[in-house]
């Protein structure tokens, strides 16, 4: 079963996933991410039955966690793992290219990060710094972003890892959006009507287009720029030296995921297939590790087999490795 | 003599009537406003004996004229809507009168002021009032003038009080009709954020980026020098009211239609504008200034010439806090009611503050108040 809903539905796809006796496969947790830890404590009763819930497995959460794993087993310590999201994306009009709800809830939640030994809340759009980006991307300013990734990696990463966080692109207009309060549920009374304020901005926030409705605002070109990358840089030792491994994954184009997809977004197109890729691999048993798990947690010959499979589709890891000399 | 000062005790307009409390020689200021309680308080705070309140509605023009009646001058520090009523009003009375904003309508009543002989300064605050005046002082130092534009930088809160916040959502509306900017005869029209650049205003603001605002400056200065070829305006409010601003035209706040929340029909705009009147975060500001710049360019000793004029002023922990922000705009306007009752504006009829003041008198007595004017005259030397 795959679940692509909203996080808030995962409980209850999921329970009905184990009773089916069906693999389960998610692409997101939350907000809010307290899900992540009850979903997690279910692995027991999914390995006795012998089926595997493999959650998160969109581009991020998903990819991310491949690499962040992938890069901190080259490390023999690791003391840091930071990952950075780029995104450019310009249009003529407003384009949501995911769920708005979860689009602002993910904007207005607190993140966490994880700090020597602990999870930590940190203030939203805190961490401001502008980030060298590997070419051919522009530096661009990131802060701290509520995301999955930092609620799983922290638990199966082990190495001494002392910090792990998750930068987004900053965006002034969202920071504006959640620092007035319009995310909120208090409702205000406007002309003698008690209006909570995030139904307001959820009705003027344009739906999720479908993918023949964004196929006809790409080929009318609608869309003038669009650009992404994740990257995950694991700080620690190897062989002595201290290292810095980077792995990214540049998103293909708009204008190729369209070629490949008709209506596919560089978005959408680096979070459905890596899900699909995932749930094929779980149904002809490529992957078999059982029990409730994020990316990680798969065995390095599932990792490195899901990210072959993806560079045939398109989507390809690359890595950059800095260390000491002397 | 005697003032009566409309919405004297606004966000504004309370401002005014320190100042003239403090500058002037009137026998008599009495603020006219609908909140005579609020009023009363603010009278007691102050302590001066010249002070008194009346109640006013300014939707009613005749009503206005009658208690405008006896006055020297009426000084209108309401929102821009009443500007119009306003100086009916003041050519019913007979007053003189000076207000905040311009609006064009007001100007078609300038053969009517010239019959009842009284002088109506519209637009005297900070954007449009002092703004106009460092504009004029700069074509003046000219031989030729071609071309003004003007920067500002309001730094004050988003919701500081109803009518700024009606005319911050105003001046960013994509329907409205008065966002242009002059150029060789023709007014021309653009959308918000339009024209953006970066210019450095003094060191409590610093470097902003200005983009073109609807005001009534790109209407008044070529009309008061017609050699200008070219007028433009921009501003910038703090960063969060900008993404704010940027954020309604982004996601339509402006649309006409409502939204339907839970079953009830809410226009965008009225749940924003009640949104962020009850929100303590939409009042909360840390750098309350006014930043000016004003650049005139064109020929002078037949060679091409630049002269820029900013504004300076005492910093928020100096002046008040809030209060900072409003001086800039309260305190031009005192002085101008003042100049007009001292005689130093004697043209009747319905002007923009160019056409009427003295630059270097306004400059003098904003200097008294700690507002200060700077000058750069750029020139070839070949």
């Amino acid at each position: 079963m795959v679940n692509s809903t909203l996080p808030m539905f995962n409980w209850r796809i999921m329970d009905e996933a184990l009773q089916a006796g069906a693999h389960y496969i998610d692409l997101a947790s939350g907000p809010p991410y307290e899900n992540i830890s009850r979903e997690l404590a279910l692995s027991d009763k999914w390995k006795d039955i012998g089926l595997t819930a493999l959650i998160n497995t969109g581009i991020s959460p998903g990819i991310t966690n491949v690499l962040a794993k992938n890069a901190s087993e080259q490390l023999d310590r690791v003391d840091r793992v930071i990952i950075r999201f780029y995104a450019r994306f310009k249009a003529k009009e407003v384009i949501s290219r995911w769920s708005p709800e979860t689009m602002w809830m993910d904007m207005a939640e607190e993140p966490t990060v994880f700090e020597n030994g602990e999870f930590k809340k940190v203030p939203p759009f805190s961490g401001k710094e502008i980030y060298e980006f590997p070419d051919p991307y522009d530096p661009q300013t990131v802060v701290w972003h509520a995301h999955e990734e930092v609620h799983t990696l922290p638990r199966f990463i082990g190495k001494g890892l002392r910090f792990l966080g998750f930068k987004y692109p900053h965006d002034p207009v969202a920071e504006a959006v959640v620092q007035l309060g319009l995310v909120r549920e208090k409702p205000v009374e406007v002309n003698g009507i008690q209006v909570v304020p995030r139904k307001v901005l959820f009705a003027l926030t344009p739906h999720t287009l479908l993918i023949d409705e964004m196929a006809r605002k790409i080929e009318a070109g609608v869309v003038v720029e669009s650009s992404g990358c994740v990257l995950v840089e694991a700080r620690g030792e190897e062989k002595g030296a201290e290292t810095v491994r980077t792995l990214y994954v540049p998103f293909p184009s708009i204008q190729e995921t369209h070629k490949r997809i008709p209506g596919a977004t560089h978005t959408s197109y680096v979070t459905a297939v890596p899900a699909a890729v995932f749930a094929e691999m779980v149904g002809n048993r490529k992957i078999k590790t059982v029990g409730v798990l994020p990316p990680e947690e798969l065995k390095h010959e599932e990792r490195k087999a899901f990210l072959t499979k993806l560079a045939e589709k398109g989507i390809v890891a690359h890595e950059r490795i800095e260390r000491h000399l002397i | 003599m005697r003032i009566l000062v409309l919405g004297g005790t606004g966000a504004m307009g309370s401002e005014t009537t320190k100042d003239l409390v403090n500058t002037s020689d009137f026998s008599e200021i009495v603020i006219g406003d609908l909140a005579i309680e609020r009023t009363k308080e603010f009278i007691t705070k102050l302590g001066d004996k010249r002070l008194s309140v009346v109640k006013v509605d300014a939707n009613r023009v005749n009503e206005l004229a009658n208690t405008m009646t006896g006055f020297d001058v009426v000084t209108c520090a309401l929102p821009f809507k009443y500007d119009f009523n306003v100086t009916k009003a003041c050519i019913k009375a007979g007053v003189n009168g000076i207000d905040l904003s311009a609006e064009e309508d007001q100007f078609a009543l300038d053969q009517e002021a010239k019959n009842a002989g009284i002088t109506y300064i519209a637009g005297c605050g900070a954007t449009p009032g002092t703004t106009n005046l460092m504009a004029k002082y700069g074509i003046d130092k000219l031989d030729r003038a071609e071309e003004v534009q003007i920067s500002f930088a309001a730094f004050r809160s988003t919701a500081i009080a109803p009518g700024l916040l009606h005319t911050t959502f105003w001046e960013f509306d994509p329907a409205v009709d008065e966002r242009v900017y002059y150029e060789n005869g023709n007014f021309v029209k653009i959308d918000p954020f339009e024209g953006a650049k970066i210019v450095e205003f003094h060191e409590q603001i610093g470097k902003q980026e200005v983009v073109y605002i609807p005001h009534p400056e790109t209407q008044t200065l070529p009309r008061t020098f017609p050699e200008l070829k070219k007028v433009e305006v921009r501003g910038c409010f703090p960063p969060s009211t900008m993404e704010l601003t940027k954020l309604m035209v982004k996601y339509n706040f402006y649309q006409k239609q409502p939204v339907d929340i839970d079953g009830k029909k809410v226009r965008p705009i009225d749940f924003m504008f009640s949104f962020l009147l009850q929100n303590p975060e939409a009042k909360r500001n840390p750098v309350w200034a006014y930043g000016l710049i004003v650049e005139v360019t064109g020929q002078k000793g037949g060679k091409p010439a630049k002269i820029t004029l900013k504004n300076s002023h005492p910093p928020m922990d100096e002046w008040g806090g809030r209060s900072a922000y409003g001086k800039n705009v309260g305190i031009p306007l005192s002085i101008g009611a003042q100049m007009i009752a001292r005689g130093k504006a004697e043209r009747k009829g319905v002007f923009p503050p160019e056409a009427s003041l003295d630059s270097m008198k306004f400059f003098d007595e904003l200097l008294k108040r700690g507002i200060q004017i700077h000058e750069k005259m750029e020139s070839h030397i070949i």
